[in-house]
């Protein structure tokens, strides 16, 4: 059945059975998915270990994390083989970290919500636009059996006239811009932990022997912060768009990550999270490689 | 001390005359991200941040009824400074002191969990060492508050002791007053509070017959003051006293409740980072071996970092052992050590953590778990 419309009780319901059984079968060790929030809209990632608990799964539009961050968090690793509520956007993120081996594919159990969008402090966030995965592909189970339409999708992305105003701008506009933006990091790294593909154990920020980039919040080691997190981000990120979502000072992490995927797209015709057989394009070497770049 | 009453439309003029008196002026504004020329609807995230108001051009940027993203506390306590300078000759090292360029500062519409806040961190910084950046800075500016009309839904200051209307840590307070308590508020009831306030005020109306006019008698004022902030506390919707808390938190430290509570944590520091009253800070250098400066920058017990040894063994090994760290801090060690809890409820990190972890609700279940053993130990007796 096509539809818009999306009855979130029944889906919820649908979380728990599955998880039920998951859980009862020992498939997994653990469900992590969304449970209700001490606030109104706001629920919470919550982890489930004991089938009887499975009725605090809840599901609605406010489901707006990416959960899959924390499979690779030092106190959930170890509970692996896991069961995760993805929406078909996190759900890149599961063949992200899958390609890039940092979880094996039969540990991870995705449970695929068909969705339309959600609502983050009653918005809707620029990524659900153009969604193009509102039937999650890749997952283990979909639940339910109804199909979004997603004839809906329009021709530009929300954030093309600000990619038109970048590419308009000469190279020291566009160092300005992104300098102003920069400027107000404060180096809370909300932007790395929350990111599902910032993984590393230590991160290049966290380096001191040498050190790489100054961690004093200020121009110099902002702009280099900033700079070297995209760079290393290119191609893997999925466009979850969470970075953006949690950075206290509201810094345009979307429009720099939809950039570059635009860049990598454009270069490679590659989209990140889609492919469990492909890799992203900046991580691996090919013998066919131009290399005339060399000199 | 006295109370004055002044028109809402007046407070322009209050502020022009702070700029003619040359004293800097820092407030609430809303500072924009780079234009967003989004085709969709979406809310442009504007944050409310305090920051130097430097002209009369740019009073009309003050924003009054927001409640502010980050605390004021980087007013004393900025997020980066230097505080010694090193520059190394052939001769020797040679280190200066860095002066901490405190300004004759008026700093308006903190709210009064924030100036609480203030005399929190005054505690600490005045305490085994005499930190001379914050100390100064504090002594050089005069606090004036905005009174709370309409708390959000994650406020909670009356849960630790404080009230919406709180003078304490102000130097003056301006509250937000209507005529009858069912009108607009249309003029604020000023309490001068402190000493450093009075003089502030006198200064200013001081000088000029027309702040004289403006400024009137506003003892009639402070009685209605007190049936309005009942009537405001009263519709906070988060009202479960924390006192007690501490009393459990002693005998908490291993419960697995603490950890399934703080379970979700990512370990971002943002709770930090916006907190009025957290005050941990990371010194580092910075520059070349010829030259370079110390800096103290803003550190959180969040992070991994914080308690790992050069030698690689991190007592604190997993997140919720860093967040336990933050609540414990908060609401059992600073209070044995300085009278009260290091939480004044402004509920900023409730909004602003990404997972919604949220302090308040983690205290709230702490009790009634706590509440409920112990009935169940009672009826077992
Ligand atoms: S979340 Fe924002 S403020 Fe924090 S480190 Fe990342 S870019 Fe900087
Ligand atoms: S949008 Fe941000 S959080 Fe999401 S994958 Fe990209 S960089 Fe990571
Ligand atoms: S409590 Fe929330 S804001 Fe604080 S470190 Fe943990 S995830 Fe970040
Ligand atoms: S812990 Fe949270 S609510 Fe308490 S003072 Fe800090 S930011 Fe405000």
């Amino acid at each position: 059945m096509t539809t818009t419309n999306i009855n979130y009780s029944d889906l919820q319901q649908e979380i728990r059975d599955l998880s039920k059984d998951l859980l009862e079968s020992k498939k997994v060790n653990i469900v992590i998915g969304y449970g209700a929030g001490p606030l109104n809209e706001k629920p919470i990632p919550t982890f489930i270990t004991n089938a009887a608990d499975v009725d605090r799964l809840l599901y609605n539009e406010h489901c707006y994390h990416n959960l899959s961050v924390y499979l690779t968090k030092a106190e959930i690793r170890p509970k692996a083989p896991w069961a995760i509520v993805v929406k078909g956007c996190d759900a890149r993120s599961i063949v992200g970290l899958v390609v890039e081996n940092q979880i094996k594919r039969e540990d991870v159990f995705t449970i695929g919500m068909p969705c339309n969008g959600v609502k983050i402090e009653g918005n809707l966030p620029s990524k659900c636009v153009n969604c193009t995965v509102k039937n999650p592909a890749n997952v283990s189970k979909v639940v339910s059996s109804i199909k979004i339409d997603s004839s809906a999708i329009i021709e530009q992305h929300p954030l093309h006239q600000d990619m038109e105003m970048l590419n308009k701008m000469s190279a020291e506009e566009r160092f300005q811009f992104w300098k102003n933006e920069f400027d107000r990091c404060i180096r809370c790294y909300a932007c790395r932990q929350i990111c599902p593909h910032c993984f590393c154990n230590t991160c290049i920020a966290e380096k001191s022997t040498p050190q790489w980039i100054s961690t004093t919040p200020g121009s110099r080691g902002n702009f280099a912060w900033n700079a070297i997190r995209a760079f290393h981000l290119v191609g893997r990120c999925v466009e979850c768009m969470e970075c953006s979502r949690s950075c206290p000072m509201g810094i345009r992490l979307d429009l720099l990550n939809h950039y570059l995927a635009e860049e990598v797209k454009n270069s490679y015709n590659f989209i990140s999270g889609m492919d469990f057989e492909q890799k992203p394009p900046l991580t691996t070497y090919n013998l066919k490689d131009n290399q005339d770049f060399i000199k | 001390m006295k109370n004055y009453q002044l028109s809402a439309k007046d407070l322009a003029a209050f502020f022009e005359k702070v700029l003619s008196n040359n004293l800097r002026l820092i407030a609430p504004i809303k500072v924009k991200q780079n234009e967003s020329q989004n085709v969709t609807k979406l809310k442009n995230k504007a944050h409310i941040l305090f920051r130097e108001i430097p002209s009369k051009d740019d009073l009309k940027n003050i924003v009054i009824d927001a409640y502010t993203d980050m605390s004021a506390k980087e007013i004393f306590f900025p997020r980066s400074e230097p505080v010694i300078e090193y520059t190394n000759k052939k001769s020797g090292v040679v280190i200066k002191d860095i002066d901490p360029q405190a300004k004759e500062t008026v700093l308006f519409g903190a709210r009064p969990c924030d100036a609480f806040g203030f005399s929190l961190l005054e505690r600490l910084f005045s305490w085994d060492y005499d930190d001379p950046f914050f100390l100064k800075r504090r002594e050089k500016t005069t606090v004036i508050s905005l009174g709370c009309t309409s708390p959000l839904e994650s406020c909670f200051c009356t849960s630790v002791g404080l009230s919406p209307m709180n003078t304490e840590g102000s130097d003056i307070l301006f509250t937000p007053m209507s005529n009858n308590n069912n009108d607009k508020e249309d003029r604020y009831l000023v309490e001068v509070i402190t000493p450093r306030g009075e003089k502030l005020i006198e200064s200013i109306i001081g000088i000029s017959s027309d702040l004289k006019n403006i400024f009137t008698e506003g003892n009639s004022l402070v009685q209605a003051k007190a049936a309005f902030e009942n009537k405001v506390k009263e519709q906070m919707k988060r009202k479960e006293d924390f006192k007690d808390i501490t009393e459990i938190l002693k005998y908490k430290f291993d419960d697995s409740q603490l950890e399934s509570e703080t379970y979700r944590c990512l370990g971002c520091g943002v709770c930090s980072m916006v907190c009025p009253t957290c005050h941990c800070f990371d010194i580092v250098d910075e520059g070349e071996a010829s030259h370079g400066y110390r800096m103290k920058n803003w550190d959180s017990c969040s992070f991994a970092l914080f308690t790992k040894h050069g030698g690689g063994h991190n007592p604190r090994d997993m997140q919720f052992k860093r967040c336990r760290q933050r609540y414990m801090h908060k609401l059992h060690y600073y209070r044995e050590k300085f009278a009260d809890a290091l939480c004044v409820g402004c509920g900023r990190c409730v909004k602003a953590c990404p997972v919604n972890l949220d302090i308040y609700s983690v205290v709230y279940n702490l009790k009634k778990a706590y509440a409920n053993n112990k009935n169940k130990e009672d009826k077992e007796k």
